[in-house]
This record gives structure tokens, sequence and C-alpha cells, in this order.
């Protein structure tokens, strides 16, 4: 994990405490479904990010992680809330004024080949913002491109050829180079590993510390793979149908969670190690076998519809009762970690809050 | 059912827009018809009471509104030349032509379908053989194709009559007879079009992941090609189906003047020749009611073959 | 009179992708080396050429009239003979081409600039522009050419250029269909994302990233287009409406012809013939570009993978040293496919034997082999692929034929892939699927209803009923990997083999599926071959481990041996490779790539990118020797390598890393 001092960064306020680079606040998108229905798919969401350091997003598929990344970025908007960027409102930005921002705030998506327009070379794709960004002449752009695929560790006859010849592995790194190309502050990884076999995947998570280390960018990292997140992040947002479950020091949530859904993806995620693994599926089918009962006591069987009102994770949890289903849980602080559930709340009600030892986690 | 009433809700405003469309075509070209019909020495007097005498004096969004109105009331106007309803007209001719185009719909996809299936499945020389000959059969203009029969089939075999027609209900076999070059001349290019397109669907549907899954399982090999991928190969080639019946109507219209056949294209023909253009307009409109019709019913066929398209 | 427009581009399923996978300028120039397009190419423009010049200079003097001379056959006089006025043939051809072609290029050229402004627009503003346009589109689509043009004539006279602007307009509609689709599918290509966070502004994205993918299509049926643009103009000029006379024209040339058919027949031939030939030439132009634009497996047979590849004409021999338990066993396993005119191994001559009651884990990088095995073992392995070597399956010996495994696929070896929601048929229902399954395995029909229930209870599946009604898109990924299994062993087979069964799936829904997939190999007694690239997966289900790397074994072990002594490099570098929760490691990943088939080289495969790569290792090709019980390794150095354990072990059960993170 890279924890590169930050001082001599910009961004720290008048009383001394490091400013957040990137500042959501109870983030609210909606989708629009068939007709003028909508669907919430993110709900009440908060996440910082500080200058040089990386935020973990993960969840399952609906969670709603890459739909965060994208309302960063502005490519999904907003329906409330606000999100904050070296202190500037950015959502619902125009286009024109969003353009000011695209130095700072980059991307690299998941699919290495659809992210690259294979009709330009990669010197055209790396040299297109910094002569419309920056405003380089196209000798000075060529300079910048040759610099930044050697920082990538690609050849520099790369630059004349086309995405087509490239493997998944190098298309991610040319991807990251066009993130780094405009100096960004905040590079947003949706997926950025996830299509590449491990092999590819270490090398260029290796590449994305080596890169913070080195630059002291910071990195919103969105994926599903809980252990490729522990491994990268400083803290992790664990995220369940459009809301936050869980957030915390990465370490501290992964080693004991305290959410039950956390415990859930800890548990479904395989050890490579035959025996290790044996004990933990034992642990996580013991768990299991006491989810129908809960969800059945608390009524929250798979048909009914979840609403803003009750916890999502109300159908599929062990702990479930009644209050699960008609009461919002409320976010609650504790031993650094943020956690939504009522477990944690002493005044929701629910018959064993306040049991879990917070040191141990929840089993 | 909710499907059907959106593809309802999409066509009604289709048939509006289609039928402006024609109207506002004939009617807002600048022309001379009042000019022509009276005649290369005719006094400007005589031509204003031409124009006045086929209303074509009065504004043309009125015009438009009294079209329109007559037009859903099932009332085409009156031709020019003869003062004949056209909707009379049209009754007249379109069996015949409405006959020729439902007979190479019928062949086009009798024919082009097994050719397509065949040339997939089985490959090779045949393969070949079958996509250049639909290639060669794109680019040959049906007319020509229809003089070209009418030279080798009825003027040096003498099997089948080289012009005219006979109704149906007059004599079923002569009917046929006289039918089956103009038939085969019109459908000719939907024949190729409809084996192409078909065997590209199969083709991609055999290479589909589910056709693995089927032969893995133990399904027969004919189930596989004629049960599964057919099925799925469905909804482009109906699609096909339906762009063809445009060029169908259209075909029919020039093969009718090779083999003299009184349909709505020699109907058209004579109109145009009288600048008559309630006649055409009339004609063009009712064709394009047809196609939309055509096309409501190919979606609907759709989306009884891909569950997907109701969803 | 037909137009032939969209035909293979009518928005199926079946179409290709609207991006081209290739790169454009390049394809310009693979398709000047294509004899058949220069061919193509030549004679239209061959044909403009030669008209534009008749025309211009007058020459042959097309109109002049010789009445002695008429209906003359070809001669060296006139090449294509004269006609009823004895004017020579040729001359009239060439002389009438440019009303023909020039008109059609017109046509054409409207239909385009209109089609991609209006495709453009409603595929990228989208919402009301995009109602408008694809309204307008499906009307210009409905009206019939023919009668429009007749329409218009009715009004304007004999007037081609009329006609063909108003053509024009019509023919634009399969262009607005064409680069709306195309925009649509690139506003969705991710670069375009990136390029609107890189701050570009609308127009420069429209001109750099959306346009240029958008064009290929149009240049394809560009080219199309004008060979209907031309019928079309000749069919007016059949039914008098092409140039007045005496200037001739194409349709009008046919027209003469056909009133002097009993008389001379052959005028048929040459103005048709012309027209036939300008369309055939860029009919087919347009193909090729398709070729060469697309990596076309549709247009193209030799590509095609319509049906599992034959195995070689031979006896088929078994592996009788297998043993009485082995469900499948296979040596010298050799999978080629055909590149150029050589055969290169994707799998290169593997051995190994899956017994009952065993779950095997096949294991690797992808490009390693891994699924052409799998696929080889079920008699699947997509044309033009060749499989060689002796394979035995649930004690039958078989060649690779399909033939050979008829009967065996589903009753005796069955196969689960990845991707659930489109390895099953998207237009049957579950219900169909499985009784048509099970009815093709023997089973009555009321007798296949019930059996269909209880798989769907063996799977897992609540509210069967509803399942069974559902179509596959109806279900979510697990349900959908629930039925998959399900129609898998619904023929009772001894060996399942599962390529990747989970990879697609959410992590809590792939703990689901491994514990069916355990659950059922446990109860049913199968024998359950799980190819993954997932060493946690490994771990969790596998009782004995295959490592594939290019197409070879490198390491097969029992599953806890494997991971407590791996003795392949290759193997410890993937575990290295490997996040693992909760464990302090530095990931190390593996440099490079797995190579190419056609670059495997002919000592050990993994030296390039080996860390303990010696001289040795490069001498010569590396066999598969035992180094303990039931362990076999391909390394020159698996005698004098200790290999430090994996990343966890048993002795040192997860090094946790701070419990409060390490900042």
């Amino acid at each position: 994990m890279a924890h590169q001092a930050v001082e001599g960064l910009p961004g720290t306020d008048r009383a001394g405490a490091p400013a957040a680079l990137l500042q959501i606040e109870d983030l609210a998108v909606d989708y629009r479904l068939r007709g003028r229905r909508t669907f919430r798919a993110i709900d009440g969401v908060s996440v910082s990010v500080q200058p040089g350091e990386t935020v973990g997003l993960v969840g399952e598929s609906g969670s709603g992680k890459s739909t965060i990344g994208r309302a960063v970025l502005g490519l999904a908007k907003t329906a409330a809330g606000s999100i904050e960027f070296q202190g500037h409102e950015i959502s619902g930005l125009s286009r024109r004024r969003r353009a000011a921002l695209a130095g700072d705030l980059q991307v690299v998506f998941q699919d290495p080949y659809s992210s690259l327009n294979p009709a330009l070379t990669i010197g055209q794709i790396l040299r297109e913002p910094l002569q419309v960004r920056r405003k380089l002449s196209a000798r000075e752009a060529q300079a910048v491109v040759v610099d930044l695929l050697t920082r990538v560790a690609l050849p520099a006859d790369a630059a004349d050829r086309y995405p087509g010849s490239f493997s998944g592995g190098q298309r991610q790194r040319i991807a990251i180079a066009r993130a780094l190309s405009v100096g960004a502050r905040l590079i947003v990884c949706d997926e950025s590993v996830s299509a590449l076999d491990v092999s590819t995947q270490a090398q260029v998570l290796a590449l994305l510390q080596r890169l913070q280390a080195e630059l002291g960018v910071a990195y919103l990292f969105i994926s599903h793979d809980i252990a490729v997140v522990q491994h990268l992040s400083d803290r992790v947002v664990v995220l369940y149908r459009g809301r936050v479950m869980e957030q915390g020091p990465a370490d501290r949530v992964c080693s004991t969670p305290l959410h039950p859904y956390t415990r859930l993806l800890l548990d479904a995620a395989p050890v490579p190690h035959p025996e290790l693994q044996r004990r933990k599926r034992e642990a996580r089918l013991a768990t299991a076998a006491a989810v129908p009962t809960a969800v059945a006591a608390a009524g929250a069987t798979g048909s009914v519809p979840v609403t803003a009102d009750a916890c999502p994770f109300a159908a599929r949890c062990p702990f479930a009762e009644q209050v699960c289903t008609q009461r919002r849980p409320a976010l609650t602080g504790m031993a650094g970690v943020q956690v939504q559930c009522h477990l944690y709340d002493e005044t929701s009600g629910h018959t064993r809050a306040g049991t879990v030892d917070p040191a141990i986690g929840i089993r | 059912m909710r499907y059907l009433l959106t593809r309802l809700a999409y066509a009604l405003p289709m048939l509006f827009g289609v039928s402006s469309l024609a109207f506002l075509l004939l009617n807002l070209l600048p022309n001379d018809i009042a000019q022509i019909k009276a005649g290369e020495d005719a006094t400007p007097q005589r031509i204003a009471e031409i124009r006045a005498g086929l209303g074509l004096d009065r504004p043309v969004l009125e015009r438009y509104w009294d079209w329109l109105s007559s037009v859903l009331r099932g009332d085409l106007g009156e031709s020019w030349h003869n003062g004949q309803q056209v909707v009379d007209g049209i009754l007249a001719t379109a069996p015949v032509t409405l006959s020729m185009v439902v007979l190479s719909l019928l062949l086009s996809l009798l024919v082009g379908v097994p050719i397509g299936v065949v040339a997939a499945v089985r490959g090779g020389v045949l393969d070949r053989v079958l996509v250049s000959s639909a290639v060669v059969a794109l680019a040959v203009p049906n007319f020509w194709l229809a003089l070209l029969m009418v030279y080798v089939f009825a003027l040096s075999l003498g099997i089948v009559p080289a012009t005219g027609y006979v109704p149906l209900d007059v004599d079923p076999g002569q009917w046929v007879l006289h039918l089956v070059l103009p038939v085969i001349a019109v459908a000719s290019v939907a024949v190729s079009a409809i084996a192409r397109q078909t065997r590209s669907a199969m083709l991609e549907n055999l290479d589909r992941d589910y056709v693995r899954t089927l032969r893995a399982t133990g399904i027969g090999e004919w189930s596989v090609v004629y049960k599964h991928a057919l099925k799925n190969a469905g909804v482009p080639i109906l699609t096909t189906l339906g762009i063809q019946f445009v060029n169908l109507s259209g075909g029919s219209i020039i093969v009718e003047q090779v083999f003299a056949v009184p349909g709505l294209g020699q109907y058209t023909m004579t109109a145009l020749a009288r600048n008559d253009v309630p006649v055409v307009l009339g004609v063009l409109v009712v064709t394009a009611i047809a196609v939309v019709l055509i096309n409501l019913v190919v979606d609907l066929l759709n989306s009884a073959v891909n569950p997907k398209v109701r969803a | 009179m037909s137009i032939e427009l969209a035909t293979e581009t009518a928005g199926g399923p079946g179409d290709t992708s609207p991006v081209p996978v290739r790169h454009r300028s390049h394809a310009v120039a693979r398709l000047l080396r294509r004899p058949g397009a220069v061919l193509c190419l030549s004679w239209v423009v061959l044909v403009f050429v030669a008209s534009c010049v008749f025309r211009l200079l007058d020459l042959g003097r097309p109109l002049e009239q010789k009445l002695i001379d008429s209906y003359q056959s070809p001669s060296g006089d006139h090449l294509l003979g004269t006609d009823m006025l004895g004017r020579d043939v040729l001359a009239r051809l060439l002389y009438g081409g440019w009303e023909t072609l020039a008109g059609a290029a017109v046509a054409v050229a409207i239909a385009i600039v209109l089609g991609t402004v209006l495709g453009l627009a409603a595929g990228y503003v989208g919402r009301a522009v995009d109602t408008v346009v694809n309204w307008l589109q499906d009307i210009l689509i409905t009206l019939p050419t023919i009668l429009v043009l007749l329409a218009v004539a009715t009004v304007l006279g004999n007037n081609v250029w009329a006609a063909m602007i108003v053509l024009g307009v019509l023919m634009s509609a399969t262009f607005i269909r064409l680069v709306r689709a195309s925009t649509l599918a690139v506003r969705e290509e991710l670069y375009v994302d990136a390029a609107k966070v890189a701050g570009l502004s609308t127009a420069r994205i429209l001109a750099r990233h959306v346009l240029p993918n958008a064009m290929a299509p149009v240049l394809i049926q560009g080219s199309a287009a004008l060979g209907a643009a031309l019928v079309v103009q000749a069919g007016l000029g059949f039914l008098g409406l092409g140039a007045p006379p005496p200037v001739p024209s194409w349709g009008g040339m046919i027209a003469e012809a056909a009133n002097a058919m009993s008389i001379q027949p052959w005028l048929l031939v040459p103005s048709g013939g012309m027209i036939i030939l300008t369309v055939l030439a860029l009919n087919l132009l347009g193909d090729y570009l398709r070729d060469e634009l697309y990596a076309s497996r549709t247009t193209s047979p030799e590509h095609a993978r319509r049906r599992p590849a034959r195995g070689p004409q031979q006896a088929p021999v078994g592996v009788p040293e297998a043993g009485p338990d082995a469900l499948v066993a296979v040596r010298d396993l050799t999978v080629s496919f055909p590149v150029g005119d050589r055969l290169v191994p994707v799998v290169s001559g593997i051995s190994f034997t899956v017994r009952r009651g065993e779950v095997v884990g096949l294991v690797g990088e992808s490009g390693c082999g891994k699924t052409m095995t799998g696929l080889s073992l079920i008699g699947l392995v997509p044309e033009p692929g060749v499989v060689t070597g002796r394979m035995q399956v649930a004690g039958h010996a078989v060649d690779a034929g399909p033939r050979s495994f008829r009967g065996l696929r589903g009753t005796r070896i069955a196969l689960i892939s990845q991707e659930p929601m489109v390895a099953l048929d998207p237009s049957f229902t579950v219900g169909s699927l499985l009784t048509e399954a099970l009815r093709s395995h023997g089973r009555n029909r009321a007798d296949a209803r019930t059996r269909a229930r209880e798989l769907l209870e063996l799977v897992g599946i609540p509210r069967i009923e509803d399942v069974l009604r559902s179509y596959p898109h109806q279900l979510s990924g697990g349900m959908a990997q629930r039925v998959a299994i399900a129609l898998a062993i619904s023929g009772d087979p001894e060996l399942l083999i599962a390529d990747e069964p989970t990879t697609a799936l959410d992590v809590t829904v792939q703990a689901e599926i491994l514990d069916l997939l355990r659950d059922l190999q446990q109860r049913l007694g199968m024998g359950l071959l799980l190819i993954t690239h997932d060493l946690g997966v490994v771990a969790d289900i596998c009782t004995r481990v295959i490592v594939m790397y290019a197409g070879e074994i490198v390491e097969e072990a029992p599953v806890g041996q494997l991971f407590d002594q791996p003795r392949m490099p290759y193997t410890r570098a993937l575990m290295a490779s490997t996040p693992v929760l909760d464990v302090v490691q530095e990931l190390h990943g593996i440099p490079g790539t797995v190579p190419l088939p056609a670059a495997w080289p002919d000592h050990c495969r993994f030296a390039a990118r080996c860390d303990l790569v010696v001289d040795r290792c490069r001498s010569g090709p590396v066999p598969l020797e035992p180094v303990a019980v039931g362990h076999e390794v391909r390394c020159v150095r698996s005698a004098e390598l200790a290999l430090t354990p994996a990343t966890v072990s048993l002795e040192t059960p997860a090094v946790r890393r701070q419990p409060v993170g390490g900042r």
C-alpha cells in the first residue's frame, strides 16, 4: 500500500486539517425506467477521498458502485446531494465548466477493448487531450507521450500502433497513461483490472501503486473483488443496492467486519488454500443456515420490494428482524468505522442491538 | 396484447404521415398541369378556367384538408380524366397486382428460406454456388429478367403465354399460367435477399453459445438446426420480408408493363400519361397504407417468434 | 423494380456490429490486394470514365442513324451490333451511361449527406430529435420508391434530375438508420465517455470519435445503394421516363430491345448486360469492403463455425491402461486450427484421466487451451479445428468426430458454460428446453414433465412453476446457471465439464453455485472437470488440479499438495499473483503474456516469463515427470528448486494485516 506523504500538496484548509479532494454528500442518482417511472440507483451515499488516498467501492452487481463513479465523472445525472471536488461543487456542471476539471479528474474503465478508439493510434489517443486541454504543440505533446509510455512501462514505438495490437493488460496501461497525461489528481478506476488475468491484474495493480507513490494521485477504486479492493485501498466502502452498508479503513473492515453484508461478501470470496477454504465455507454455511428463519420472522421474503424505509439487506440477513423491514438503519460510527445496521444502534429496538463486540466483528 | 397496442399506436401516425407526405409531394412541387391540359396554344383565361375547374386555385392547405377528410371517409376523389372514382379504379386493378405480390412473397419465402438454410448448414461448394447465384440475381433488373423469360419461354418455347391476364374466378389454370413468369420476375430479387439474410442469420445463430449447450445436452442435430436456430433466425428473416414487400409492390408495377397485366401499374402509367394527379395520389396512398399494415403484421409475427420483443 | 437496400443490414440480431473491428485506412490497402475487388472497381471506373469521355467529346456519333445498317449483329464495325435505326449499340450505351451513372451518383450523394446528418443528430442528441427522425425514416421506408417517382413524373414530366433528387431523399432512410445505429453503438463505447471526461467538446467527439466509426457501414451501403439507384434509373428509362429521345438511356435501350425482341433478340444482351455487370460490380465492391472492414464471420464461409469439427477419419483407439473407473481418459490430445496453410496447435499432446467421483480443476491464464481441452472431450471443438489423439469416454473409444459422441453427449458427459444467459436458447421457455432434453434421453412426455420439476428442485430453484414458464432472459444470472446445470444433468451424465461456470456471477452467487455443484457431484457420484482461472475456486471444490500453460500440462497434483508444495514456477507465479483477503502480500504478477500458439517455442514454453530461468530451460522440450505420487511437473529444475509454499498455508494461517490500516 502506498502511504506516501501528502504534505506540500495544496488542499489544506485553514484549520490545518487536510481538506478532502473529493467529498460526496448524500448523493442520489435515479435511473429512468420504462415510461416515466424512475428507480433510485444510489440513495444517500456519502464518501470522501483525501489527496493521495485510495478509496475502494465494493459491492455486487446492482450495488451502484459504478454509478457513483459515473456521477463523479459527470456521466450520470445526480438527483440529490452534492459532489465537491477540490472544494467546488461539480455535480450538474455544464459541459464547458466541467471541461476545466478534466485535467484533475480522470478515469480508467473496465473494458480495455472498448475504452480505446480502435481507429486512432496510441499516439493520437494520448496526444489528443494534451493538445486540446494543455494546448501543447505537436512536438511538445510527442515528448510527453514518450515520457508517459515509459512511465507505464510500454515501449516508445507503441505510439504508432493501433489499440488492436495490444493485449488487455497493455491497453489498461495505455488507459492509465491517458488518465495521467493531463496530470490527474483523482483517477476513477471503474473495474479497471476485472477483465484481466490474475498475472496481468497483479502487474496493473503494482503500476497503480507505483504511480501513486511517485505522483501522489488519489484513486476511487471500484471493484466487485473485495480481495483486490483490500489489497489496494486505504479505505473501503461496502455498497448494497445503492446504499452504504459499512465504510472504514480497508484492513479493519475486511478483518473485523461489522455489517452482516460485509461478512457475507468476505465469506463468499474463496481463499486459495483447500483447508482454509473448507473451514471458511463451513462457517459461511453455518451462517447461511440461519437466514431463512430470520428472514421469515422479519417478513422480508424476496418478493417484498425494498423501500426507502427498510434495510435493503433484510431479505438475505441472518439477523433480520421486524425492525429491519420497517425502519431505515441509522448511520452509526464506532471504532473508526461507519455502519448502517440496527445491530449497532442501541435505540433501534433490534433485540440484539449492542451485542456485537466491535473488536471482534460480526459472526 | 400491450405490444399490439403500442404497435398500433405507432402505425396510426405513420399512416397520417405517409399520406400527408404523398399529398404534399404532388401538390407543392411546381407544375404546369393546367398548361399541359389546356394544350400548347391555350389562352391564359382558358388555363385559369382549367385550374379553377380542378380546384387548383384554392390554397394548398385548404385542398389538403378537404382531401384528408374525404380520405378518412374512404373517398380518394375522382379522376381528372374521366371522372371515375379513384377508389373504384383501384378496386378494379388492385386484385391483379395483389395476387402477383402475394404470390411473389410466398415464392421468396418458400424458396429463399430453404436456400439460405441449406447454404448455411451444408457449407462448402454448394454454399459458394448458392451465394454467388444470389449475388448475381440481386443485380438483374426484374423487367429485364421478365423480357428474357418472355423470349425463352413464351416466344421460343411457347410454354406459357407472353402477355395478358385471366382472373382466377374465370379460369384458375390460365390464371396460374399467366402469372408464372411475372411472379418469378418480381420475386427474383426478394428470393436472393431472403436467402442471403437467412444464411447469415443461421450462421450467426449456429455460432451462438446456446447451440453448443443444446448439442452438449444431446439434442439431435436436426432439432438444433430446424427447431432452435431457425426459430431464432426468424426475426431478421421476417424483417427482411417486410422490407421486401415494398420492393415487390414497386417491382410488380414495372413488370406489369412487360406482360401487359392490367393491374395497378397499368392504371398508374395510364394516369401518368394523362397527368391524372388524383389517380396517382390514390394509388400511392393505398400502397403505402398496405405497406404500413404489412409491417404491423411483421412486428406481431416477430413478437410471436421472439419472446424478448414482447418484453 | 427493386431497391435492394438494407436487406443484410436490417437491424436484426444477425448483424455484424456497427463498429468496425479493423482499421479503415488499412482496409482500403487490403481491398486493393484482392483481385476480385480490383476487377469490380476497374469495371465501374472504366464504364464511368468512358461514359464521360463519350458524352463530353461526343464520340462515336451515337445519335447518327443509318437505316441500312439496322439490326446488325456484333461485328468488327459495331462491336455490340446496331439498333433498329442502325445506330451503334456500344456508342449509345456509353453515351447514355453518363445520365444513368451521374444520376445514380447524385441520388446516393444526397442520400448519404442527408442520412448522415439526420442519423448523427438522432443518435447523438437522442430524445425528441431521435423520435422525429426515426418517424421520418420509417415514413420514407414505407413509401414505395417507384410509385413516388411516377407521381413526381406526373406533375413534373420527364425530369431525370428531379427524379434522382427525390430518389436520394427516399434512399436516405437506409443511411439514417445505419448512421443512427452506429452512432448509438459508438456513443456507448467507453472511449467516448473517456473523451467526455477529458473535456473534449461535443463537436470534436462527433467529428473524431463518432463519425469515423459510423462511416464504415455507410461506405459499404453506399456502394450497394449506387447499384440500387442505377436499377431504379434504368426502370424509369424502361417506362419511358428517362432522358428524352433521341438521347439514349440504359433503361430506354432495354425498352427498345423489348420492342425488337422477335426481330433481333441480341439487343437484350448488351443493354441488360451493361446494367447487370455494373450493378454486380457495385454490390460485390460493397461485399468486399464489408469483408475488409469487419472481421466478418457471417459472410465468409471459411471462418463460419457452424458445426463441431470433424476428427480425422481413423479408427478410434481407446486408452485401455486408463482403468475401469476412468470416466474420461485422453492420451496425446492435440487440437489445432488452420492458420494460413498450416495447422497450428492450441492444445499440444496432453494426456490425463478423470475418474469417478473426482473433481479435477483445469487452471491457467486465458490462451492456454483450457476451453478447447474441455470442448474436445465432448466433441464440440468448433470448425475448422482438428482434434487428434486417443480418447476414451465412459469406456467407449471415440475419435474426435461428432458422430462418435452421439449417444454420449448429455447421457455420459455434459457441459455447462460461462455465460448462463447466452447459453440457453432465448426463444424457448425453461420448461420446453428441459422437456426436450429429457425426451431426447428417451423419456415420454408425462415422465419428462415430472422429471423437469424434480431437476429444478434438485438445483435449488424456488417457485418451480414460474421458472418453468419463464424465458431465459427473465431469469437472474444465478437462476439461469442453475437452469443450465439442470439441463446438463438431465441425462444423468457420469462426467460434467464446467467451463468457468461462476466467472460471470457475483461472488455470493458463485459460492452458492459451487455449493450446488459440490452437492450434486457427491449425491450423483459424477466426475467433474472444472475449468477456471481462479485458484480460490480450485481450492474450494477440486480434489486434483491440472495446471496448463500454452497448450501443455505443466503440473498435475492432488489439490492439497499443489497448494502446499507447488513445483512448477508457473504455478507458484499464479499463486503469487492472486490477492488473498487478510494477507499482507506483495503481488508479483507475471511479466508479459501467454505467447500466441504460432509462437510457442520447442523448449520450455514458460521460459520467457520465468524468473528462475536458466540456459538448460531453452535446450529442448521438457518432459512431464513425476516428483511424488500423483504429482507430475514439467520443469528441468523441479528437483533442485524448493519453491516456497504459496501465499497462504495451513502452518501460517492468514498472516493478518494490522486491524487498523497502516496509515
